[in-house]
Order: structure tokens, then C-alpha cells, then sequence
């Protein structure tokens, strides 16, 4: 049954589970509104990580990157990670 | 006087930490064009998370490029022929798979530069390919 089929029946389990891949795929989260036998599923869209641009400072006469907070060692990992990821 | 090579992320590492940044002082240091183009592409893109912020730093690109000017004053860069790249894939043979081959890149041009310590923060991505470089974290 496609997405584009208006006509769509979905039955929970004995579990009261539901599942529909198209509708609901793995991992993505819903805010559900009951109204009466109404049920209005909202998908939750994750929240933007926010890019801070850093200040390129001299200190000890040498140029570093400057930002509000700390850069962890497993930060840096994961983000050249990432960066090597994109492009496999 | 020791020989270093520089990844990427030991690159990013040098660029926030005075620590780091002090080893570019002594000795002698190396890293790949390609390694400044990675530094590049993360720093004025995806960015790096700033602890408890939900925030990733990033910088402009004149920034990352005058912090790259400043590294590759500090480094000797090396490059692989194509003869070379391709003799150290013989020479991997299987060990060396898929993706696996742009780490192998890293690896081999530090082989090629005679290095004793391989500087990374992403230690696994390059055990048993860095010949007698020793890897260490910045």
C-alpha cells in the first residue's frame, strides 16, 4: 500500500504496536494528539545544531581558534570522521 | 630531532590547543596537501562540536586559510607518485579495503617521509599501516 493511497487501515498488535515503514521509518520520532478517536501523529524534526564561527587569535605568538566553550579530543575525532565518511 | 606526520584531526588539534600547537616548535614536522584541504573542508563546513553548546565551531574561510598559510610554514608537505601509491597497495594487499584506502594515503606518505611518530586523533583508523611510525595522539 503506497503513501499516495488515501485508503490506508493500519492494525495494532496484541502488543499495541503499529508499523508502517513508509509512514514511520526506523528512528524518527512523533508527538502524538488525541482528539476524542482522532489521532494526529506529528513527526518530530531534530533540532539544527547551531554553528558558532570562531575568532582566529594570537596567543603565545602562535594563531589559534578561539571559541566559547571547549573543542574535546573526541570532538575533533568524530568530526574528521564524519568528514572522511561523506566522501566514502 | 624527531620526525612528525600530521593528520587532519592532529591539524584541528594544533588549532585549539596550546599544547599541540607548541609541538610545531621543535623538530620537524610533515603532512599531505590533501590534509590542508581536509582541515579546510571541516573547519569552513561541518565543524567541530563545542562541548555542551549543541554548537559546532567553524571558521571563516580567510581565517582557515591564514591558520593554514601559518601550518604549512611549520611543515614539510609530501606527496606520493603514482608509482609509489600504487607499489604500497601491492605491497597492502588485502589489509587495505574499500575507504580504508584514503587512511592508507595518510599512512603511506608517512612512511615515505621517514616519520617515528604518526600524530592522529583517530588512532584505529590507522593501526598496522604506519610501518616503524609509532602513532601517537597530539
Amino acid at each position: 500500500m503506497g503513501w499516495d493511497n488515501p485508503i490506508m487501515t493500519l492494525t495494532a498488535d496484541s502488543r499495541g504496536r503499529i508499523a508502517s515503514l513508509e509512514l514511520f521509518p526506523p528512528g524518527t520520532s512523533f508527538e502524538p494528539e488525541v482528539e476524542g478517536t482522532r489521532i494526529i501523529l506529528k513527526r518530530l524534526v531534530p533540532e539544527e545544531t547551531k554553528r558558532v564561527l570562531g575568532k582566529l587569535v594570537r596567543r603565545k605568538g602562535r594563531l589559534m581558534l578561539d571559541v566559547p566553550g571547549e573543542i574535546t579530543a573526541e570532538a575533533i575525532a568524530k568530526a574528521v570522521r564524519e568528514e572522511r565518511d561523506s566522501r566514502a | 630531532m624527531k620526525k612528525y606526520y600530521w593528520d587532519s584531526s592532529a591539524m584541528i588539534n594544533a588549532a585549539v590547543s596550546d599544547a599541540v600547537a607548541e609541538r610545531l616548535d621543535a623538530d620537524t614536522h610533515f603532512a599531505r596537501a590533501h590534509n590542508l584541504s581536509e582541515f579546510y573542508a571541516i573547519m569552513t563546513g561541518r565543524g567541530v562540536e563545542i562541548r555542551g553548546l549543541r554548537a559546532r565551531a567553524v571558521w571563516s574561510p580567510k581565517d582557515a586559510r591564514k591558520w593554514l598559510c601559518d601550518f604549512a610554514s611549520k611543515v614539510t608537505i609530501v606527496e606520493l607518485s603514482a608509482g609509489e601509491w600504487l607499489d604500497g597497495l601491492d605491497e597492502a594487499g588485502s589489509k587495505v579495503l574499500g575507504a580504508r584506502v584514503y587512511d592508507y594515503g595518510h599512512a603511506l606518505a608517512a612512511v615515505k617521509a621517514g616519520a617515528d611518530v604518526f600524530l592522529t586523533r583517530n588512532r584505529s583508523d590507522f593501526e598496522g599501516l604506519t610501518g616503524r611510525a609509532v602513532i601517537e595522539h597530539p
